[in-house]
């Protein structure tokens, strides 16, 4: 044993932090604070002006006219917003997995194909919004393809359904569906696809009993994303949609464009009402995921 | 002095219920070799990850050339270490893998470069400096990283069970070249494995397990003299046989078995005979031993019958039940000399070779395949 | 080959070279655009012609005098700038998750997600209230916000990019003599590459592509590529610009993706 106070201790304290390994929650830190930060100010800034704690101009009250006063048309909106999200996630879902399952059966030489799902995804809304409506509308090209009249095309663009709108975002997003699966089950694909034939398992039962159950977890996590996007998407429904009703983002748009200054409130409870429905539609996903899992599980 | 010293060092991972290291204190002389023993999750890794400033223990110092390094982060230690994955930077050439050492330390790209070429050929792989390591055999990047590992010119080798993703072969063209450059450039060498063949390489041997150092030595010692069961039981092939230790003499069921002069145990104590130190002698398979009959070659053990029997590459070893109040013992396993062979069945005395150095460790029984709780695998020899 | 692949391709010297549902899916995915590619070659097209009357780029010269060029400049940059901030901030955080450096790493994995479930437009309103209160520039708050945006692509990307190699790449540069900072610059951030340049090619695409939050926070003052096709489109008459701007905001995007796939392949046929 050295002596007390001699340079070196049997025992030393514990050494500096491990060396190598940086804290995460320093590495973690910056994007959490950023998103946080980001979010966190302007969630609070729209649900206060919806309550009427922040108005442009006058004395903060506390009021729930934002959501009372119109409280008919912000029910149409959120109904309307349910109806193109759930159609356009449905949609994006039964062919995305479509797309999905052509592209993992790809042979070489049909690599251009996924290029083209990428390309897909990496077209802004806007753009898809434009082209769809010029494809879809009495005078677009579909009609003329077909040799029907502006008159007798139905009005798919601005009509009575959200059609052109529900297209748009199902094209767009089952390219992204599609991906998000291949990227999940590629690696195994092969693999199961191969076992299956060998058991004797033909096409269809390799793609019923195989391919769409293993992509099932991935397929659901991008169809969550694709619901909240829709619920939450401005342009696309603005271009192809019609006047009234109006899903939420479009709403909260006009209304906040308003001459009116009254009509902020309004506007931030549709914005408010929106993100409600988003977390209220992820929040339930969240909760069914464990059982969707365990019967995925039960798959694998 | 010492290249390396460890006093006292304790580790616990915070969610564990026993500590990976307790109490760990080791010596390693400059230039030599030490190899560190034991089961899989004994600590072994955690040891070298603390000696190289990995991992920061919770108690304890580590000295390099005397000097304690706490306060030293690895790439000040003075020390290197290969892992048991190759870990080759894949965006950079063999050559400039190597270089990465010499780069690191300042040197610029051409003395880098030109250090790196007389690294690759210590370890013959001149002609793949320009490759990339995916396009190399397992066997080649391992080389490759010994090679990376020395360019570092330190002193210090700390090696975490480099060879074991290796196939047998490959495995002994590396430890020939282990061989080659521990003559060539006398590093100061730590290997931690869990072979015993391997760690023979080593000057010396340290037996770790559950965190604890058991036994230090030359590696023959393990065989001849295990200082506990539980290192007995790691090198296998030792029959136990419980007893007392009086003047000198193992007593049990099978009889009184003077020990060697080396051993100082006393009181209660396991005798442990090494398969190889038995022979048997055949009388028949009648229904009783015939004792007086068979000449054997040395004093008599015990007797009783072939139960089973195995091969252990060019000989056979045989299980034998043995006869009466020994009988609720496990089966003794004997090696049998090249040539000798022995069905299942036959009626035997079993013998101690003439000339045996006989061990006995302290303490009486202990389950089977187990120390101090943990399963122990029973053999790590071939 | 495989044994299933192998009878597929069997049966295609047999049979017609192309399967239905390929051509199906190929159609699905490429129609939608084929307005825009055949307006972007007309001067009148009128209905219901099948093939314009006119070809001619018409629609690209009033694009150009709509201001194109700056507006694909604004876009560029702000693309740009995203990916600046959210690539490294992602890769930092995908570092912490992939390599399970935090005790308590659900969290933290589900405020990055967070910004995927959040409609952009309510927090772009929020936050355009709060600009007329803090006097935040515009166009710095737009690209906050699109970073925000961005960072759950970038840090799951990282993520993964991080989970894929073993920390103990980086301390086994350690061990070499290199510093934290030579560790991480001559070992880690190479082995992660790709995951670096596929993260911040979709951070750059969230900012190049951003349609809502460049005219909510921006004020209507930013005016990008995606800004000038949606008040281009919200017109009529002017499809052939339209079809200008969408294919000048969509081509630098595809071009850029055949030429990584073909680098990627010759990479491949080199390996």
């Amino acid at each position: 044993m050295a002596p007390r106070g001699a340079g070196i201790g049997v025992v030393t304290r514990p050494g500096p932090q491990r060396p190598t390994a940086l804290p995460g929650r320093r590495q973690a830190a910056p994007a959490v604070v950023l998103v946080v930060a980001v979010t966190g100010s302007g969630l609070a800034a729209v649900v206060a002006t919806s309550l009427g704690l922040m108005p442009l101009v006058g004395r903060p009250r506390l009021t729930t006219d934002g959501y009372t006063a119109g409280s008919a048309d912000l029910l149409l909106a959120v109904r309307e917003s349910l109806v193109i999200a759930t159609a356009s996630t449905v949609l994006a879902a039964g062919l995305g997995l479509l797309v999905a399952g052509v592209l993992l059966g790809l042979r070489p030489g049909r690599g251009p194909l996924r290029l083209v799902a990428v390309a897909v995804v990496a077209v802004p809304h806007v753009v898809g919004a434009a082209s769809v409506g010029l494809l879809l509308s009495g005078a677009g090209l579909l009609p003329r393809l077909l040799g029907i009249s502006p008159g007798d095309w139905p009005e798919l663009v601005g009509g009575s359904w959200p059609v052109a709108t529900v297209v748009e975002l199902a094209w767009k997003e089952s390219a992204f569906v599609a991906l998000v699966v291949v990227a999940a089950t590629a690696r195994r694909h092969r693999a199961l696809t191969e076992t299956a034939a060998v058991l004797g398992a033909g096409p269809w039962h390799r793609w019923t009993r195989v391919f769409v159950p293993t992509a099932v977890p991935a397929l659901a996590a991008a169809s969550l994303i694709v619901f909240v996007y829709s619920v939450g998407t401005y342009e696309v429904p603005w271009l192809l949609g019609r006047a009234h009703p109006e899903p939420l983002p479009v709403m909260a748009y006009r209304l906040f464009g308003s001459i009116d200054l009254a009509a902020r409130p309004a506007a931030a409870a549709a914005a408010t009402t929106g993100a409600l429905v988003a977390v209220l539609a992820a929040v339930l996903a969240l909760v069914a995921a464990p059982a969707m899992r365990r019967r995925a599980g039960a798959v694998e | 002095m010492s290249a390396l010293e460890l006093r006292g060092l304790r580790h616990r991972y915070p969610s564990a219920d026993v500590p990976t290291l307790d109490d760990v204190a080791l010596e390693v002389a400059s230039g030599s070799m030490l190899s560190v023993v034991g089961p899989s999750g004994s600590g072994k890794t955690t040891l070298l990850r603390v000696t190289a400033g990995l991992t920061t223990p919770d108690a304890g110092e580590v000295l390099l050339d005397g000097r304690p390094v706490a306060a030293l982060p690895p790439e000040d230690r003075g020390l290197t270490v290969m892992f048991q994955q190759p870990h080759l930077f894949q965006h950079l050439s063999v050559l400039d893998n190597v270089a990465f050492g010499p780069r690191a330390g300042g040197r610029s790209r051409r003395a880098a470069r030109d250090a790196a070429r007389r690294y690759l050929e210590l370890v013959h792989l001149t002609d793949l400096a320009a490759r990339r390591p995916a396009r190399l055999s397992g066997g080649q990047q391992q080389r490759v990283a010994l090679a990376r590992a020395l360019a570092t010119e330190r002193s210090l080798l700390l090696l975490d069970e480099p060879f074991s993703s290796l196939d047998r072969e490959l495995r002994h063209s590396m430890h020939d070249l282990l061989r080659e450059v521990r003559e060539a450039l006398r590093p100061t060498v730590v290997m931690v494995t869990h072979d015993l063949d391997e760690a023979s390489l080593a000057d010396r041997v340290a037996v770790l397990v559950e965190g604890r150092v058991e036994q230090t030595g030359p590696v023959g010692d393990l065989y001849a003299r295990p200082a506990t069961l539980v290192v007995a039981r790691l090198v296998g092939g030792f029959n136990e046989v419980a007893g007392t230790v009086e003047d000198g003499r193992h007593r049990s069921a099978w009889g009184a078995v003077p020990l060697s002069a080396a051993c100082a145990v006393a009181g209660p104590a396991t005798l442990l005979l090494r398969r190889e130190q038995l022979r048997i002698t055949g009388c028949g398979s009648g229904p009783g031993p015939d004792v007086s009959a068979s000449p054997t070659p040395g004093p008599v053990v015990t007797s009783g019958r072939v139960v089973a029997a195995s091969r252990l590459g060019a000989r056979q070893v045989v299980h034998v039940q043995p006869d009466g109040d020994a009988g609720a013992a496990t089966p003794v396993e004997v090696e049998l000399p090249v040539g000798q062979q022995a069905q299942p069945g036959l009626r035997v005395l079993v013998s101690l070779v003439p000339g045996s150095e006989v061990w006995a460790v302290p303490g009486g029984r202990l389950p089977p395949d187990h120390s101090a709780g943990r399963p122990v695998r029973r053999s790590v020899l071939p | 080959m495989s044994a299933v692949d192998g009878g597929a391709r069997r049966r295609r010297t047999g049979r017609p070279a192309v399967h239905a549902l390929d051509v199906a899916v190929l159609a699905w995915l490429v129609v939608p655009v084929l307005p825009l590619l055949v307006w972007g070659a007309a001067s009148r097209w009128s209905a219901p012609a099948v093939l314009p009357q006119d070809w001619g780029w018409d629609g690209w010269r009033s694009a150009y005098d709509g201001g194109l060029v700056p507006a694909l400049a604004r876009s560029t940059v702000l693309g740009l700038a995203v990916a600046a901030v959210a690539t490294p901030l992602g890769a930092m955080a995908g570092r912490a998750l992939g390599w399970r450096e935090l005790r308590h790493p659900a969290p933290v994995a589900l405020v990055l997600l967070a910004p995927v479930v959040l409609p952009p437009f309510s927090v772009a309103m929020g936050l355009d209230v709060l600009l007329l209160r803090t006097g935040l520039p515009g166009p710095v708050a737009v690209v906050l916000l699109l970073v925000v945006l961005a960072l759950p692509y970038t840090s799951y990307t990282m993520r993964a990019a991080y989970a894929g190699i073993d920390p103990e790449l980086e301390e086994q540069a350690r061990t070499l003599g290199a510093t934290p900072r030579q560790a991480r610059r001559r070992a880690t951030l190479p082995a992660v590459r790709l995951g670096l340049l596929t993260a911040a090619g979709l951070a750059f695409l969230v900012g190049w592509s951003d349609y809502v939050v460049t005219l909510l926070v921006g004020g209507g003052r930013l005016v990008t590529a995606p800004v000038l096709v949606g008040a281009t489109a919200a017109g009529s008459g002017n499809e052939a610009a339209v079809a200008a701007l969408s294919i000048s905001s969509v081509l630098p995007l595809v071009l850029a993706l055949v030429a990584g796939a073909a680098l990627q392949r010759r990479r491949e046929e080199r390996a």
